[in-house]
Formats: structure tokens, C-alpha cells, sequence
């Protein structure tokens, strides 16, 4: 299990690489994680709510209300043009502190 | 016999009482949790366990209300809050939230409504003031042998305030329709061109509401006043 700072740290540039690849919704996206961490990543659901409200505040993504196959409501994000800027920067964040992390890895076997 | 529909209505309220009360994040929370039910119910749970299982993963009520609670608290926000309440859009949040088309941009429609709502008693007041009160003061002000647009006469100081006043709110008035022309040109222009206007649409009208609704207030409010002690003055400058 992932522990759970790191999960709060990696909601937002997760959720906008997710969104960046079709709009999605609330249960979806919980979903979609929780299955390509192979269930190491679980988050509080009622948490992710709060967390895109505020990215929706931030102007990095937006909503719409639409309705699922069934019938039910549902509220859909997508991505925004600050959101894209937004999701390069923490990848290019992510892999620079991913590199330095492997690179002492490799010279602590060394 | 355990009832869904009455532990779903339960947990609502139960949210409800721990403060998560804008309607938005309630129904999507809601949402959320009949389509976990749902989804436990087809993988072999009966309802009371799907029910227990999807609330306890979605979180503590008192939990959730401090993360929601979050969004909007910092220092620029309530900033922000305090100069739209100001510009006559109280509760501007509440507003996005329950917008349910586009919860980030106020419809253009809402935002020049409330502006023209915010602008009535001002205008309101000014015209009153332009066509029953300034005659009426023009007319004491001849009685007692002076006049309340001239600087040039020897007039008492308190005078000159009332004289300065009236000035702005006549030049506003014989001004007034091409300035609001120039004004609406403006908005139409940024409308049509401007492709990101809708983004700064609400700050710059209330800006400019609360800019309009300040002069033509403190104008009147200024000439009260003045005229209130200049009172004793003018009586003064009678004898």
C-alpha cells in the first residue's frame, strides 16, 4: 500500500493525466487508478471530490453534467488548456525526482 | 428489513449535519455512492454490506467537510469574496457551484443582470438628485445670494465641498449617456473579440459597478453632508 502522503501528492498530476486522454468522472477515475495500481493506490473516495472542485477552481479543468448509459447523473470532467500546461510540469516534476531517486539507487549498489 | 433508499436519505443527512451543505458536492458524493452500491450488489453483496461498504469507503463525514472546506480558504479568496460582495455579487462561490452547466463561468446573462440590479439604486438616487434635489439647493443657495456651481465667488470653504459635489454629479449626468454608450461599446467589443472575456467578464463588470455605484455614492453622501453644515453658512452669508 502506497503511503498516504504520497497518494495526496500524486491525486492532481494523476487525475489531469487521466483527464487528458477523455473526460471522465468521479467513480471512473477512482476506478481507473485503483486498477493500474493494481490496487496498491487507494484513495478515500469521498476525497477525490474535493480535490477537483479545487482544480476546477483553478481553472485547470472543467465540468459538465451529462448522463451515464443507465440513466444516472453524472458529472463530467475534461481538461483545460492551464490544466495541459499544468500536467507537463508535474510530469517533467515527477521524472526529475524519479531519475535522481534511480540514479542513487544504481550507485548505492555500486 | 434493511431500506436503501432510507439509509441513503440518512447518510445525506448526516453529511448535511457535518456542513457539507452546497448542493454540488452532496449530489455528486450521492451519486458516487448509489453507483459503488450498485456495483457491490452485482459482485454478491446484499444490500446492508454494499450500503456499509460503499460509506465507509467514501469517507467520514467530518472528514470530507474539512477537505471541502479547503477550496476556498486562502487569504486572495476571501479577498476576492469581500470585493465581489462589495461590487454586489455576494456569494459568487455558491453561484459557481450550483451552476450546473458550466460551474466555472458564470453565464453571461446572471452577470449583466446582477450588475443592472446593483447599478438601480444608484442610478436611482443620482437622477433624483439631479432633478429634485440640485434645483432646490440652486434655489436656496440664489435666496441667500450665492450660487452652488461658482467657484470664483468669494464663498464659504464648506460651500466650495458642496460646490465640488454637485459639479461631479452634473458632469456625470450631461456626460452620463455618452460615457454608459462608451461603456456598453466596451463590453460588446470584448464580448465579440476578446475570446477569453468570459473569464474576466464578472471581475471587470462588478469593477465597473462598483466603481460608479462609489462616485455617485460618495458624491451624494459628500453633498449631504456639506449641505447639512453648510446650512448655517448660507444663513450667515444671507444676513
Amino acid at each position: 500500500m502506497i503511503r498516504k502522503e504520497l497518494v495526496a501528492a500524486s491525486a492532481e498530476p494523476l487525475i489531469l493525466s487521466l483527464l487528458s486522454k477523455s473526460e471522465s468522472y468521479g467513480y471512473a477515475i477512482i476506478q481507473e487508478v485503483k486498477v493500474r495500481s493494481g490496487g496498491k493506490m487507494n484513495w478515500t473516495d469521498g476525497m477525490l471530490y474535493p480535490v477537483l472542485h479545487r482544480m476546477e477552481r483553478r481553472g485547470l479543468i472543467k465540468s459538465r453534467w451529462g448522463e451515464s448509459e443507465t440513466g444516472r447523473k453524472r458529472k463530467y470532467y475534461s481538461l483545460k488548456k492551464d490544466g495541459k500546461t499544468a500536467m507537463a510540469k508535474h510530469h517533467e516534476q515527477w521524472s526529475l525526482v524519479h531519475s535522481v531517486l534511480s540514479g542513487l539507487r544504481k550507485e548505492s549498489y555500486v | 428489513m434493511f431500506d436503501l433508499e432510507k439509509s441513503i436519505s440518512d447518510w445525506r443527512k448526516q453529511m448535511l449535519a457535518a456542513g457539507i451543505k452546497s448542493p454540488v458536492p452532496l449530489e455528486e458524493l450521492e451519486i458516487h455512492l448509489r453507483e459503488e452500491i450498485e456495483r457491490q450488489v452485482k459482485s454478491g453483496l446484499n444490500e446492508q454490506e454494499a450500503f456499509n461498504f460503499a460509506t465507509q469507503k467514501i469517507g467520514q463525514s467530518s472528514v470530507l467537510k474539512s477537505e471541502f472546506k479547503k477550496i476556498g480558504g486562502t487569504i486572495s479568496e476571501c479577498l476576492k469574496h469581500f470585493l465581489f460582495t462589495l461590487s454586489g455579487i455576494p456569494n459568487y462561490q455558491l453561484v459557481t457551484n450550483m451552476n450546473r452547466t458550466n460551474p466555472n463561468i458564470e453565464p453571461r446573462w446572471v452577470t449583466y443582470t446582477k450588475a443592472g440590479t446593483f447599478l438601480f439604486p444608484a442610478v436611482f438616487l443620482w437622477l433624483l438628485t439631479v432633478v429634485f434635489v440640485l434645483p432646490k439647493a440652486n434655489e436656496i443657495c440664489s435666496v441667500a445670494g450665492t450660487t452652488v456651481f461658482n467657484f470664483a465667488q468669494p464663498i464659504p470653504a464648506i460651500l466650495r465641498v458642496w460646490a465640488a459635489t454637485s459639479q461631479t454629479l452634473v458632469f456625470l449626468t450631461s456626460h452620463g449617456f455618452l460615457i454608459g454608450v462608451a461603456i456598453v461599446l466596451a463590453f460588446i467589443l470584448l464580448e465579440r473579440y476578446f475570446s477569453r472575456w468570459s473569464r474576466y467578464r464578472r471581475t471587470a463588470v462588478g469593477i465597473v459597478a462598483f466603481l460608479f455605484n462609489a462616485v455617485v455614492l460618495l458624491s451624494l453622501t459628500l453633498m449631504t453632508i456639506s449641505i447639512l453644515v453648510a446650512a448655517p453658512a448660507l444663513y450667515h452669508h444671507a444676513h
